[in-house]
């Protein structure tokens, strides 16, 4: 049997390699190359240079970082949340008013953001990544430090015992509802849905933490 | 598979050492992963000092990150992707000030001490000298497509992970793909 006299492109067959095509053209590529000798050395190449880089060991710097690096680190800041100013402790005869004013708002914005516990309830959209994140675990990654770091400020805040306890209760609410998610995310991980809703349960976290910062803020 | 959780323990360990301070749990952690981040940004930067640049860069970064880290990802991965970002910020970076440095040669290979691992030989049987033909060859692609490659196997990102990485659609990136496989072939297969 002749070989064909016309032979797919070396990109044709990398993308094939990688399961990439449509199906109709994935069939005719596989029965050219049950009668192209060439082209099944070609993939065959192809194949061996993907299997070369996959398992490509790494290599050690040329020389030892660690001394420079260590005296870099000795001189180093922490990324620690930013202490605030110690706010004054008096409080003003309008002071009771407002903290049920914020306590208030805090059961608003906890209502409204309750709905991301539900996971049956489907991320629309507009709440996805905002493109600053690489990768949806980055993104987790990232809304957990900014929860974090903001649930610290506000801890170093000293908040009217009744909005501290509504607080409190909020953030529990949104830890097992993280928690949950979490753990239904290690029963199926590649479940892009369990993803979505754990980023929505913290960005909502995020939001909450912000705004009452902010509420904190302007009224304290 | 008990070295292997004992050796996870270790690590969850040294990191929260390192994340309150202790210089010594750190070094362990830089010890562990150092070869990792230098071979990235060797691969990604193209030039050996460049990369050593960029490795004291992460791991200083690491540093300051390591009281937020949550455990919620392995250290590892934290600090590759840590690595990546950083890497492609500067990326960007070289681009709007150096216009000019489009490829980084792979001019100081020869600086390079055999593969990290390469007591015995990579995966395939390999020697460290085709090894280091590899790492030429891939230091010598212009640099999109070699970005690309290195993402795609080195780093294991998918094509959609790679195209929001580097700002480029995912057939952007398939194209890459195949162009830096096709060069390398060449390269390598050339006498």
């Amino acid at each position: 049997m002749s070989e064909p006299a016309s032979h797919p492109s070396e990109s044709l067959l990398s993308a094939w390699l990688d399961g990439d095509g449509e199906p109709r053209e994935r069939r005719e590529l596989a029965d050219h190359l049950g009668r192209c000798g060439r082209c099944r050395d070609l993939v065959a190449r192809l194949r061996s240079l993907s299997e070369r880089l996959d398992s490509h060991p790494d290599q050690a710097p040329p020389r030892d970082l660690w001394p420079a690096l260590a005296g870099r680190l000795r001189a180093e800041p922490r990324d620690l949340p930013s202490p605030r100013a110690p706010r004054r402790r008096w409080r003003p005869v309008w002071l009771a008013p407002a903290a049920a004013a914020l306590a208030g708002l805090v059961v608003v914005i906890g209502l409204w953001t309750a709905d991301f516990f539900r996971p049956e309830r489907p991320v629309p959209p507009g709440r996805q990544l905002t493109g600053l994140e690489e990768t949806a675990e980055e993104a987790v990654i990232l809304h957990r430090d900014a929860a974090d770091a903001m649930r610290a400020r506000l801890a170093s805040e000293a908040l009217p015992p009744e909005l501290e306890t509504l607080l409190d209760t909020e953030l529990a609410a949104y830890d097992a509802a993280v928690n949950e998610t979490r753990a239904a995310l290690e029963r199926s991980p590649d479940d892009p849905e369990l993803e979505r809703h754990l980023l929505g349960t913290l960005r909502a976290e995020v939001r909450l933490l912000q705004r009452t910062d902010a509420s904190v803020e302007a009224v304290f | 598979m008990a070295l292997r959780a004992a050796g996870q323990r270790a690590e969850r360990r040294d990191v929260r050492r390192a994340a309150a301070g202790d210089l010594a749990a750190f070094e362990r952690l830089y010890r562990r992963y150092s070869a990792r981040v230098f071979s990235l940004s060797r691969r990604m930067l193209g030039s050996v000092d460049r990369a050593e640049d960029a490795t004291q860069e992460v791991f200083l970064r690491a540093w300051r990150k390591l009281p937020s880290f949550r455990h919620e990802a392995p250290f590892g991965a934290w600090l590759a992707r840590l690595a990546r970002n950083h890497l492609l910020n500067e990326l960007r970076w070289r681009e709007r000030h150096e216009p000019e440095v489009q490829s980084a040669a792979a001019e100081d290979l020869d600086e390079l001490p055999p593969a990290a691992d390469a007591g015995t030989t990579a995966a395939g049987g390999r020697g460290p000298e085709e090894e280091l033909a590899l790492e030429s060859a891939v230091g010598s692609l212009p640099e999109g497509s070699r970005q690309v490659l290195v993402l795609y196997h080195f780093e294991g990102l998918t094509h959609a992970e790679i195209a929001g990485a580097l700002g480029i659609s995912v057939g952007t990136s398939k194209s890459q793909l195949h162009r830096a496989r096709s060069l390398l072939r060449s390269a390598l297969e050339s006498p």
